[in-house]
């Protein structure tokens, strides 16, 4: 199998926060969901894979080049994308056409331009006078028109409204169209990454957590709804984690197909959200025992 | 680094209006007072000003964070800024002394000093512009031009205190300032300027490689 990221013991320390030996593989031609809670290190991960920190270990592979290895040549094919746009406020599209034309050898005019129109982006007004949702149609429009094959999302849906949103994920699936082409997109939106991710990357507190399939995560997890003794009679090798209210207690638990015969036991599909809960709560609790 | 330049110069063209309003109330000042060198000295002042206009937009935006994402290297972050502020430097020196001949033929000062004289008057006084810069550059690399603000004021008193010094130094040692000291003195000042550009060109490049975003 081809990867489009590879990492390997990926480490930085900060002032109480560290990434912690991060390892992990991208699949060329898939889209996955790097999924955290804030402060997980899902930005710091992001801004290794860039460049715009220095990692104190670990090697970094993108597009099949190790640690830096014609980095400038490579990052022709890379697309990136923040929680923001980085444009500086004067500038109209067409100077952002200019400038990424003297910047990018690859770059495709014609394909930003019909890209800026599709998303009804106005020529005529500056990056200043741009709503949110503009700006980030703006960045993305910018990071698909240069011949990328790994386009790096790090909270770009974050802060847009949920047609804006859903219009933007249409775009990254109609990117992943082609077969070398791959989407690394990080967020706290599980439902963003439910719908379009192939494989789920969860990061708590430094340390990766999980990497699945999304479709076997699915499948595989499930939320049992039962009493407290029924929760403690349940094989603890399945639990995931746990959470008890007054009246019941809900139970994560993996390979689910072998409790959902089990008589007593209500089981119900986890989504994404629930997964991403109950792991980081039972990551902290295991850290306070 | 052409890139950044183009989106440098994109930035400046919304600051080109008021450039121009800028430079009229200077000449009209200038005229009043009868003084077409203060002119020159101001243009190129005021053409290197337009330097921290161009890191400001950058900063707002974070631009360079992005850049570092594009096929950008942090080399060409600085470089593209030194050669900016070069360009600004000579744009300023063609301002002041296409107005500084405008302005002397009209307040008719323009044979009073000589041409050498007003050359090396000019000269002088942008190497001390030049070197103000020079030093200002690692230091908004590395603390960012809304904090460098602070002590950019500082640097160029500094930098015009130390000169002035030694001037007064040299008079009040009695010793004759002749016109061979006067060519020596811009000639060194010239000298230490270019040597300051290198210098700080590597000083920021160092910050520069060391910066995280």
């Amino acid at each position: 199998m081809e990867y489009a990221i590879e990492v390997q013991g990926l480490t930085k320390h900060y002032p109480g926060f560290t990434l912690d030996h991060v390892s992990f593989s991208v699949p060329a031609g898939s889209i996955v969901g790097f999924i955290g809670e804030n402060g997980a290190g899902k930005s710091t991960t992001i801004k290794a894979l860039l460049r715009l920190i220095r990692p104190e270990e670990g090697e970094i592979s993108l597009l099949g080049k190790k640690d830096g290895a014609a980095f400038r040549e490579i990052k022709e094919q890379i697309g990136a994308a923040f929680d923001e746009s980085y444009f500086p406020d004067n500038l109209r599209i067409k100077d952002v056409d200019r400038i990424m034309r003297s910047i990018f050898k690859t770059w495709e005019s014609d394909k930003f331009l019909s890209y800026c129109r599709r998303f009804e982006l106005p020529g005529k007004k500056t990056v200043k006078e741009f709503s949110r949702g503009m700006k980030m149609k703006l960045s993305i429009a910018a990071a698909l028109s240069h011949q990328t094959k790994l386009l790096i999302l790090d909270e770009a849906t974050s802060g847009l409204d949920p047609v804006v949103r859903s219009e933007i994920l249409d775009i990254f699936q109609e990117f992943i169209q082609e077969e070398d082409h791959t989407v690394f997109l990080s967020s706290h939106i599980t439902s963003d990454i439910e719908r379009i991710a192939d494989y789920i990357l969860l990061i708590h507190k430094g340390r990766i957590l999980l990497f699945e399939d999304k479709d076997t995560l699915l499948y595989e997890y499930g939320i049992v709804r039962c009493t407290r003794e029924q929760a403690d009679r349940l094989d603890q090798k399945q639990v995931v984690g746990r959470r008890e209210n007054q009246f019941e207690t809900e139970v994560l638990v993996k390979n689910v197909r072998e409790l959902q015969e089990k008589p007593g036991l209500v089981v119900d599909r986890a989504s994404l959200e629930d997964i991403l809960l109950f792991t980081v709560k039972n990551g902290m609790e295991e850290k306070r025992r | 680094m052409k890139g950044l330049l183009v989106k440098d110069l994109c930035n400046l063209r919304q600051v080109a209006r008021q450039s121009l309003i800028v430079v009229a109330v200077l000449a009209a000042w200038c005229f009043f007072l009868g003084d077409s060198q203060l002119f020159s000295m101001m243009s190129i002042i005021y053409s290197l000003m337009l330097l921290f206009t161009a890191v400001s937009y950058d900063e707002m935006a974070q631009f360079n964070k992005y850049a570092l994402t594009l096929p950008v290297t942090r080399k060409d972050l600085v470089r593209s800024k030194y050669v900016l502020m070069l360009f600004l430097f000579l744009a300023g020196i063609v301002t002041g002394l296409v107005g500084k001949a405008v302005l002397g033929i009209l307040i008719g000062d323009a044979g009073s000093v000589s041409l050498a004289e007003q050359g090396f008057s000019l000269l002088s006084v942008a190497c001390i512009y030049l070197l103000a810069f020079d030093i200002f550059l690692p230091v908004i690399f590395r603390l960012g031009i809304e904090k460098a603000r602070l002590f950019l004021a500082l640097i160029f008193v500094v930098v015009s205190g130390v000169l002035f010094g030694a001037v007064t130094l040299v008079r009040n040692s009695g010793i004759e300032i002749t016109s061979g000291m006067v060519f020596a003195a811009v000639g060194a000042g010239a000298a230490l300027t270019a040597a300051g550009l290198l210098i700080s060109y590597f000083l920021s490049l160092r910050v520069m490689q060391k910066k995280e975003w």
